[in-house]
């Protein structure tokens, strides 16, 4: 079900309606994993199974971690990472693997694990089952540095409620933000209509929606001529739009979920991690990862990167575990060798960033800071194109007619583009505005105003969100 | 702030109800073949004249002169799509064209369904009934970019395409050697996949049920093979579906407009009519459509 369908907005109004209901509100969590199952299986019943069998997993070992002997709760622990990683495997990574060994022909091993349907949101409901498993692990080790909150209670039945809760969660559900079981479960409270926070579900939902459906829905039309061979067609100056505006459209589509999913998960009472903090503003890739899709380089860093050594076993070991955590990080995205190198591309610059770091120290100037700003942006926005040509070569070739093109310039295809990054930039804009002088609310509500009608107006054909293929 | 701001917005779409008719249709511009192609299933589905005749088809139809075909000619043909969108559109609007020229080329491709609940959802089509700001034609966006162009005095270049005509791709005139075979690679390897025999056992049923409702409701439905490369149209795709189509719709019973296998039509990327090759193709079409 999209957030931006009819069924999904009555699915919410039923659900609000009876959630905050008197007589109800100890019921409150069922109401909530109810309206999540239906939401998940909207499209395909069947999908439901696997979500079970994800959290019966989870909820299992998790309970056996914290309420089973003390000897085998590391056994439980690497049985539900495990578990967890194999669902994972099996459904993500297991078509393209028994295609490489077995190939892909009719009746062949291949074929049949080709056939099998990408379950939308593994990759986001596995890293948050993995989250609890390793976070309950922790919080029961003597020397526990985290401080994780008691996240499992002594009733089993109350813990598989809860669990069903976090795990199916249908804000965050199938495109994050990928919560951690240490922020999401101190929530699990009764919630009252007066606690809402009507400015964040507002603003949120306004702004998301926005992005969503004006800006990324409108932008695709235009990016979708980032084809093979269609690009070839094309001129120098349109090719160069067009990727900006698919880097503009990427934001758009993943920042604007997050935020319906935060507006949502506000509307009930919960409060979901920040997911983007206006990326394309980094003057490094280290930046960058801090602000783009945060949920999920937290993520990588606290259950990866932090374990695999991190910075503390000297510069050489650093750049090869950040290369490991962004390529790992790049597959997470999809069974496909280009995310594996889109990944590695990260890796490499982050570890070429630290290096130089050591080396060279730049003056802090406002033109420096502009030049690096622009410098991570073009890396990343060319980064991109590994997410919309799947195949390496097209790549090349989409640069290479970057360079060499002769084609006339599309003029309405750029200015269909720049209409539509527009508004991306005065997003960006309005946030350094507010930046540099933080008192300044005075019209504000112009601003929405104008949003909530260009959405009525101006929106563009549904579109799945990008991030639901991983 | 929150109030003030659904105040604010109402008020605005308001103003743009008002203003509309007053705004110059010039400075309007509908860029990219997804909204042409709503904005020609709008147009359609809002039209008042009840006996316009209609093509259904693809954006290798699409490539066929509107002007050639004049104004009792309405295209439902959609790049991206194939003719049963159309088909569907005539179908649950319950208007009875007299005249319904049917493109067979891309009788595989699937209905477009978001499209169809668009255009074809009740609520909507009574809110585009009240107010026409809520059409296609009149984003504010489209005006923005007409105006835009205007300001800019280039954006026009290429010439756009009358409204509702996709005025992006595919280029109706040769394309260089390079881009031709990359594209003729593409279309072959797509074409020369059987299609599923089931499926198109299925959506020759499908067509020949539309074809029998429109005929008793008095519509006279043409049908025709566009020509594409010659050396496209004899591989399995193309001719799995002319052999179906042959078989359930024989021509000493159903009206066809055959174009000459042995003539070399020249194309644009191996499927698509360069823009003279498509005139005489629709002026063929027109005539041989006649009873």
């Amino acid at each position: 079900m999209l957030f931006t369908s009819l069924p999904f907005v009555i699915l919410v109004m039923i659900a609000f309606a009876i959630y905050y209901l008197p007589m109800v509100r100890s019921w409150q969590i069922t109401v909530l994993t109810v309206a999540s199952f239906l939401f998940y299986s909207w499209e395909d019943p069947i999908l439901v199974f696997l979500l079970i069998a994800s959290i019966l997993i989870n909820v299992v070992t998790s309970y056996q971690i914290a309420i089973g002997k003390k000897s085998a709760q590391r056994f439980w622990a690497l049985m539900g990472v495990v578990l967890n990683l194999a669902l994972l495997f099996f459904f993500k990574y297991g078509p393209l693997v028994a295609q490489s060994l077995f190939g892909g022909d009719h009746g062949s091993i291949g074929h049949f694990f080709m056939s099998i349907p990408l379950p939308i949101g593994i990759s986001f409901f596995t890293f948050q089952g993995i989250s609890l498993v390793i976070e309950v692990y922790r919080s029961k080790q003597p020397d526990d540095p985290f401080n994780y909150p008691e996240m499992v209670p002594a009733s089993f039945s109350e813990h598989l409620k809860n669990t069903m809760l976090f795990k199916a969660f249908f804000p965050s559900l199938v495109a994050g933000p990928i919560i951690k079981a240490h922020e999401f479960y101190p929530q699990i409270v009764p919630k009252s209509l007066a606690a809402i926070d009507w400015s964040v579900v507002f603003r949120s939902l306004v702004v998301g929606y926005f992005l969503k459906m004006v800006v990324a829905d409108n932008l695709k039309d235009s990016t979708f001529w980032i084809d093979y061979p269609s690009f070839l067609n094309q001129s120098r100056l349109t090719l160069v739009v067009l990727l900006f505006g698919y880097s503009m459209q990427i934001f758009a589509d993943f920042a604007g979920y997050s935020l319906i999913a935060i507006g949502l998960a506000a509307l009930f009472g919960y409060n979901l991690p920040q997911n983007f903090n206006y990326p394309y503003l980094s003057r490094s890739f280290t930046e960058f990862w801090q602000r783009w899709h945060i949920s999920l380089s937290t993520w990588l860093r606290e259950y990866l990167y932090i374990p695999l050594g991190g910075n503390r076993k000297g510069s050489v070991r650093t750049y090869v575990n950040l290369f490991i955590v962004m390529f790992l990080g790049g597959l997470w995205h999809g069974a496909a060798w280009s995310y594996a190198v889109w990944g590695s591309f990260h890796g490499l610059a982050l570890a070429a960033e630290r290096f130089g770091k050591s080396w060279i120290r730049f003056p802090k100037h406002p033109l420096i800071s502009i030049i690096q700003g622009c410098i991570v942006f073009s890396f990343v926005t060319i980064a991109w194109l590994l997410f919309k040509l799947p195949k390496f070569e097209h790549v090349l070739g989409y640069l290479n007619a970057m360079a060499r093109s002769t084609a006339p310039n599309n003029y309405w295809m750029v200015g269909h583009v720049l209409t539509y990054s527009a508004p991306v930039a005065l997003y960006y804009g309005w946030h350094l505005l507010k930046h540099r002088f933080p008192k300044v609310h005075h019209g504000e509500f112009i601003i929405f105003a104008i949003l909530i009608a260009a959405i009525v107006l101006d929106s563009g054909t549904t579109g799945a969100f990008i991030y639901f293929q991983f | 702030m929150i109030k003030r701001s659904i105040i604010t917005a109402l008020a605005l779409l308001l103003i743009y109800h008002f203003a509309l008719p007053h705004l110059s249709r010039a400075c309007y511009w509908i860029p990219g073949q997804q909204r042409a192609n709503y904005l020609n299933a709008q147009e359609y589905v809002h039209q008042p004249i009840q006996d316009l005749n209609v093509i259904v088809g693809s954006s290798m139809a699409n490539e066929l002169s509107q002007e050639i075909l004049g104004p009792q000619f309405s295209k439902l043909t959609f790049p991206a799509g194939g003719a049963f969108t159309g088909l569907e559109i005539i179908h649950q609007t319950g208007k009875r064209p007299p005249v319904i020229l049917i493109e067979a080329n891309t009788l595989l491709k699937e209905v477009d369904e978001p499209m169809l609940a668009d255009v074809l959802s009740p609520w909507r089509r009574q809110l585009r009934e009240i107010s026409p700001i809520f059409r296609e034609a009149n984003r504010p966006s489209n005006f923005q970019i007409g105006l835009l162009d205007g300001l800019a005095g280039k954006l026009r270049k290429p010439q756009p395409a009358p409204a509702g005509e996709d005025n992006s791709t595919p280029p109706n005139k040769p394309a260089d050697p390079k881009l031709l075979g990359a594209m003729m690679d593409v279309h072959r390897g797509h074409l020369k996949q059987a299609p599923d025999p089931e499926i198109l056992a299925a959506k020759i049923k499908r067509l020949g049920d539309l074809i029998d409702e429109f005929t008793l409701a008095g519509s006279r439905c043409v049908l025709f093979e566009l020509p594409i490369h010659s050396s496209l149209a004899g591989l399995p795709q193309p001719l799995a579906i002319r052999n179906a189509m042959a078989a359930r719709f024989p021509a000493d019973r159903y009206h066809w407009v055959r174009f000459d296998p042995n003539q070399t039509y020249p194309t644009s990327d191996g499927i698509h009519l360069t823009r003279p090759v498509a005139d005489e193709v629709t002026r063929k079409l027109l005539a041989d459509s006649r009873p």
